[in-house]
Parts: C-alpha cells; sequence; structure tokens
C-alpha cells in the first residue's frame, strides 16, 4: 500500500472512529486537537487501524501513536512499499 | 475437521450490519413523526460495530433529550468494577435498544466499589438504580492470601467476603438488584493440569468463588451473569487482551465487547419480562432435512443414525426442550396443511410431536401474515416471537415486514442451527418454577378456544360448544386464600371494590348475617380455577350485594347472568322480596357501571358514596344461559 492509498484510508478511519464527517485528515492531527481522541477513543482507533489494515502493533507502538504522523510512519513499516 | 463456523464474537445469529446503517440513523433523526423508539430497536437488531455501538448510543440520547419514546422500557442500571469499563456504556445502551430498553447508566468511580456500597449517600446509592452490575476482575480482587510462605497460597474466601459486603451494602441502600458477574478461569495456569487439582492455585480458587457464587445467588434475590462461560464460549486466548489491560485495565478484549453487552442486557431483558415466549418453527428443511411435498414420507431426512438426520432431530430436540421449560412452539410452513402434519403422524424419526405445537399453521400466505394471525391466536406481540426458518429471503421478508420478531440468521448447515438459535439468548430467563412446566401447554389450550371461536357462527354457538359448567358454594376453608387474593387485585369487573383481609373472609365462612359464593367455571378446554366471589349482607326483606366480582379471563361468557340466577333464586327461597345491588365508580371500574341494567335492576336513590339499584324478584325470571349448574 503506497503512502497516499494510506493516508486516505485513514480519514475514513479517523471520521468513523472519532465520529467527526468533516475531519479532514492530516499529519499534524494529535490526541490533543481531535476531541475524540481520549484514552478510550485512543484503544477504539488501535482496534479499527488493526482490523481495517490487517496489521498487529506492539505495546510500545501503540503507546507512541499519539499523531497522525506517528500513525502513517507504522503503517507504511508494516504494509507500505 | 476444520471448524468454519463463524466467530461467536460476531453475534452470528443477527443479520449482518447493512451499508447503509449511518443513513438509516441519520434519517431517524430527521424524521419527527415516526416512532424513533422503534426504529432505534430495529437498527440495533444487526451486527455493530464498536463505532456503531457508539453512534446509536449518541442519538438515543439526544432523541431522549427531546421526547420520549413509548415503545422503549427505561432501565438504570450502575455499574461498579476493579476494571475500567466505563468503555463498554454505549455497546450495553445499543444492545439494551435490542431489547427495547431505553438505558440509563451510573458509571461507580474507580476502585471505590466497597465504598459505593457501604455509604449510603454515594453517588450510585442515590441514583436509586434498578440494578447494580458489580463487574469483577479476578485481578483485582483478594485472592492471594497475604501469607507469604504458603504456596500456592490462593484462597476464595476473602474476595467472597468482598463481594457478599458489596452485595449486602447495594441491596441495603440502593434497594437494588445486583447483577453479579462470575469469573472467567484465569488464562495461565502455573502448574498445568495439576492447577484444577491443587488447592490453593489461582485456577482452583476461582473455580471454588464461582461455585460459592453460584450457590449463594439462588433466593437471594440477585442474579448472576455467567462471564466464566461467556469467556469459554469465546475462548480464553481471545477473551484476554493483556496490551488493553496494561494500557487501561480493560478486563477483556475489545472483540469481545459487542458479545459481552448484549450478555449482561438480555438478563436485564429477562428481569423486565422481555424474553421471547414463542418459538415458531418452519418445517422443510428446518425440523427435516428435504421438502414434504416433493419428497414424501419416505424421501425426507429424519432417521437416527443418518448424520443430516440427526441434524434435524437434534433442532426438534432442542425445540422439545425449550417446550418443557415454559416456550410456547409453533409452526409456520408453506404447504398444503395435511401433508405439513404427514411427518408428525406417520414418521418414526419425529421427537416434536403434533400435541406439542400450539398453532399450528401451514399455508400458501406469506408468513408475515401468518405469523400476525399466531401471535393473535396465542394472545402474545410480535415482540415475543422467533422465528427458525433456514430459508434467507423468508427470513428477510419477515424481518422486514414484522421489524419486532426476533429472526435469527442460519447458515447453510443444520448441524448448526441448535447453537445458532440457542446462542442467541431469546429465551434468557431469571427464574424456574413450576408454572414454567405448565405454560405451554395452558398456551395450547387457550389457543384451542379461540380457535374454536374463531370457527363458530355465532357467539351463542361458540358459548354452548364450550359446554361451561359453573360451580359456585359459599366460602369455606379450602377457598379462603384464593378468595382474599380475587378481592385484593381485581379492580375492573368489580362493583364496590371492597377490600378484606384474609381474617375477615373467615369469619364470613358460616356467618349468618352473610352470603358469600366462591364461583369456579370449567369448559370442555379445561379449569378456568376460581374466577368470581359475591358477598351479600342479609336482612329479612332484601339481600344487599357488598361485593361482587369477576375475572377477566371469563368476560362475555354469560357468567355474570349465571351468577345473578344464583343469587336470586337463593334469596327468594330464604324469603327476601328484593336484591340490592350497588356501584360505585372508580378509575378502573367502567366495565360495571352498566351490570345492574343488563341484569334488569332499575336505579333508584343512591347516597353520595355510591349509586343503588334494585332487582324485585318476584318479577325476575332467570337468564337463559349456556352454563350448566353444578351444584
Amino acid at each position: 500500500m503506497d503512502e497516499d492509498a494510506i493516508r486516505k484510508t485513514l480519514e475514513g478511519v479517523f471520521r468513523e472512529v472519532f465520529e467527526d464527517d468533516t475531519l479532514a485528515f492530516a499529519d499534524s492531527l494529535s490526541n490533543e486537537t481531535v476531541a475524540q481522541w481520549n484514552s478510550l477513543g485512543h484503544i477504539r482507533l488501535v482496534s479499527e487501524l488493526e482490523e481495517v489494515f490487517s496489521v498487529t502493533f506492539t505495546l510500545e507502538e501503540i503507546e507512541s501513536m499519539t499523531t497522525a504522523a506517528r500513525v502513517v510512519a507504522l503503517l507504511r513499516a508494516k504494509c507500505g512499499k | 475437521m476444520t471448524s468454519n463456523h463463524r466467530s461467536v464474537l460476531d453475534l452470528p445469529w443477527l443479520p449482518r450490519l447493512s451499508d447503509s446503517f449511518r443513513q438509516d440513523l441519520r434519517s431517524v433523526r430527521a424524521d419527527d413523526a415516526q416512532d424513533w423508539g422503534l426504529s432505534l430497536r430495529t437498527l440495533a437488531t444487526q451486527n455493530l460495530g464498536l463505532n456503531q455501538a457508539m453512534a446509536l448510543a449518541r442519538t438515543l440520547g439526544q432523541l431522549r433529550a427531546l421526547r420520549e419514546s413509548s415503545s422503549l422500557t427505561p432501565f438504570r442500571i450502575a455499574i461498579v468494577s476493579n476494571a475500567t469499563l466505563d468503555f463498554v456504556v454505549p455497546s450495553l445502551q445499543a444492545a439494551a435498544l435490542r431489547y427495547g430498553i431505553a438505558l440509563d447508566v451510573v458509571y461507580g468511580a474507580f476502585g471505590q466499589m466497597v465504598q459505593e456500597a457501604l455509604d449510603p449517600a454515594s453517588p450510585i446509592n442515590r441514583s436509586k438504580p434498578d440494578a447494580v452490575l458489580i463487574a469483577v476482575d479476578h485481578r483485582g480482587l483478594p485472592f492471594v492470601s497475604a501469607e507469604p510462605s504458603a504456596l500456592p497460597r490462593a484462597s476464595a474466601d476473602a474476595a467472597l467476603a468482598e463481594l457478599a459486603t458489596m452485595r449486602e451494602g447495594f441491596r441495603r441502600h440502593a434497594g437494588a438488584v445486583c447483577l453479579v458477574q462470575s469469573l472467567p478461569a484465569p488464562l495461565n495456569a502455573g502448574f498445568g493440569s495439576l492447577d484444577a487439582a491443587l488447592s490453593g492455585s489461582l485456577r482452583s480458587a476461582i473455580s471454588d468463588f464461582n461455585t460459592a457464587l453460584a450457590r449463594s445467588i439462588a433466593d437471594s434475590g440477585d442474579i448472576l451473569i455467567d462471564v466464566d462461560w461467556l469467556a469459554q464460549s469465546v475462548g480464553l486466548h481471545q477473551w484476554y487482551d493483556e496490551r488493553t489491560w496494561y494500557l487501561g485495565r480493560m478486563p477483556f478484549a475489545q472483540q469481545a465487547l459487542p458479545l459481552y453487552a448484549d450478555y449482561v442486557m438480555r438478563v436485564v431483558a429477562a428481569m423486565r419480562g422481555k424474553s421471547r415466549k414463542c418459538l415458531i418453527l418452519d418445517l422443510d428443511n428446518t425440523l427435516w432435512g428435504g421438502v414434504i411435498g416433493d419428497d414424501g414420507i419416505d424421501g425426507i431426512a429424519l432417521s437416527q443414525g443418518d448424520a443430516r438426520g440427526e441434524a434435524y432431530r437434534a433442532i426438534q430436540l432442542a425445540a422439545a426442550e425449550l417446550r418443557r421449560r415454559g416456550v410456547v412452539l409453533a409452526v409456520c410452513s408453506k404447504n398444503d396443511d395435511d401433508k405439513a402434519r404427514l411427518p408428525f403422524r406417520s414418521h418414526s424419526g419425529m421427537v416434536l410431536k403434533e400435541e406439542d405445537i400450539a398453532v399450528f399453521v401451514a399455508n400458501w400466505d406469506d408468513k408475515a401474515t401468518n405469523i400476525e394471525r399466531i401471535a393473535d391466536r396465542l394472545e402474545l406481540g410480535l415482540d415475543a416471537m422467533v422465528l427458525l426458518d433456514d430459508n434467507p429471503v423468508e427470513r428477510a421478508q419477515v424481518r422486514q415486514a414484522i421489524p419486532l420478531v426476533a429472526v435469527p440468521e442460519l447458515g447453510d448447515d443444520p448441524s448448526d442451527f441448535v447453537r445458532q438459535l440457542m446462542w442467541g439468548g431469546y429465551f434468557e430467563s431469571v427464574s424456574f418454577t413450576k408454572e414454567d412446566l405448565q405454560r405451554a401447554a395452558q398456551y395450547k389450550v387457550n389457543a384451542d378456544r379461540l380457535e374454536l371461536k374463531e370457527r363458530s357462527r355465532d357467539l351463542g354457538e361458540f358459548l354452548r360448544s364450550l359446554q361451561m359448567e359453573i360451580d359456585a358454594r359459599p366460602f369455606d376453608a379450602s377457598g379462603r386464600k384464593r378468595i382474599t387474593q380475587l378481592i385484593n387485585k381485581t379492580n375492573q369487573f368489580n362493583v364496590m371494590t371492597r377490600r378484606y383481609t384474609e381474617p375477615q373472609i373467615e369469619s364470613m365462612e358460616g356467618s349468618s348475617a352473610h352470603y358469600t359464593l366462591q364461583v369456579t367455571v370449567r369448559d370442555r378446554f379445561g379449569d378456568n380455577g376460581m374466577i368470581g366471589v359475591v358477598i351479600c349482607d342479609k336482612s329479612e326483606s332484601e339481600w344487599t350485594i357488598d361485593s361482587w366480582l369477576m375475572s377477566c379471563r371469563v368476560l362475555n361468557r354469560r357468567v355474570e347472568e349465571a351468577v345473578c340466577n344464583r343469587v336470586a333464586r337463593d334469596a327468594a327461597a330464604a324469603g327476601a322480596k328484593r336484591l340490592i345491588g350497588r356501584y360505585r365508580a372508580t378509575e378502573r371500574n367502567g366495565m360495571v357501571a352498566d351490570l345492574f341494567a343488563r341484569l334488569g335492576f332499575t336505579q333508584t336513590e343512591g347516597d353520595d358514596s355510591a349509586e343503588r339499584w334494585v332487582l324485585e324478584l318476584r318479577d325476575h325470571r332467570p337468564f337463559d344461559v349456556p352454563l350448566a349448574e353444578k351444584s
């Protein structure tokens, strides 16, 4: 999956998980700027990402995943080219 | 053989999530006219993911803020846990909608279970919940004894004591029923198989805990939620998720959340009498393999020793077992009636008998119409019905036309039908009494009565065909309890709504100042039991009806005329000249406002408390009633 495809899919996931149909995906999004990205939202995000991208994250990766940029980087490493 | 079973985590008995879910939800919000409670209930009846549950719960909150829906029963649940469970709230609310419940959740402060229970002014106790869900996780309970030198050192005693304290506290201060969870076995065994046999291992301590808990639940008023069994059916390795426990103390994997929520809410639904009561069975390829109309009695698969036959027999066995527990069975099949009944009458592989089926419908009408007929015949709501049907087209038609009927999704292989049906938890029960054993038979008797009524040309013919027998006798010791019960709970057919205690009833037995009757009615279908009570104050020239009440069970059968005949006859024989009837109107007894008029009484001057009606006995001719007198 190339980076553009990853970002496109991520926009859909973020919109669904954080219940915001108008959310515009950007690398700068983080758990400090997105309303529903609290500790519960974070776990739901991880679950959704694992299901949609067919990957598994380690504890360390989950804890580090607090910005959209980091999410993109992790996904690129696990399933990108 | 690898299993291709769909995982129980996907709630396989529910229809798959529709693509238009978000859109459907939006249109419920937008439409002011429709009953949003019913719409949300229908939307909840599919396999929802976590995001969908959140969206549904959010919409529920928004709509409740505008106006309540009369289709939803409100229920307040408080949750205490030693793990993090606030993430379950939206899933619980979504699952609750599936059962027709609008759920309010009060979530206890983290790590404060015992305090919430014991402090009368705690937020949970003050909120007066209908139930408190005590969702303990073994990792937060004192299973390991303080004795450092002992090995192994686990015991259930301290954990049980803590739990007992909580249950007692909530019961006393909140007046709530406690929903107590059993504990899943721990994932890892210190020794291996020996853990099960070694007293003091965590595994055997948790097992002891669950056994003691189950024993303490009976007769306590609390209810068990068997999370131990739930985790087993998911599989312990799928149930536990170490990462989410370390990240946020979540006691089980996110993937198990929809199942857990449904499992808890079906118990709450059972508490509110919302469990399903009737299983409607399709016939071809559901109760036997093949199509009876095409394959004939020798061509259908139903024999022991034949694999397909065994699968279908298992379905019949499951239905028979449900019937024994009090679930009513009905048949709804697209077939000629005589062909549909043929296997019941002639196939040796059949487990179910014709008389097990309270309503047997086999014709070529559409199933939704037939199911409505079945519901009418049984006098049950559509929300009491479950349809088991192998045909996806039929299932879809019924779901679409009458969404309140539960229609479990079935796969292609009848080997899976029993588990698909039973997983759905439609017949969840929180109690089991002797009455339940009789229930299915009672429904059948009643359905037969109603069928006869439909077939009779007029009411008179119907009443005569019932072959009713009335037995009216004075109060006595054996009837005393039931008389007292009827006097105190009958509100509709009750002219003066006077209430008496059992000692007062006792004093009327054999009293010369009172005339009393306890009335029983039998008909050709069975005994209706005691259905009426009459009390008269006797004076030399007139008898005044102090109390006259009847059960709704025998309305419109002219029983009141038969009772009037009897009282008039006895009064005349004793030398009285007239009967006096009194009627005091209440909110509930409007149906007897015209009773005395109908019986030929004349209204005279009453007083502030009640109307007064008079029947001159010498003018009274007995009514011609379709009831025979027994005594």
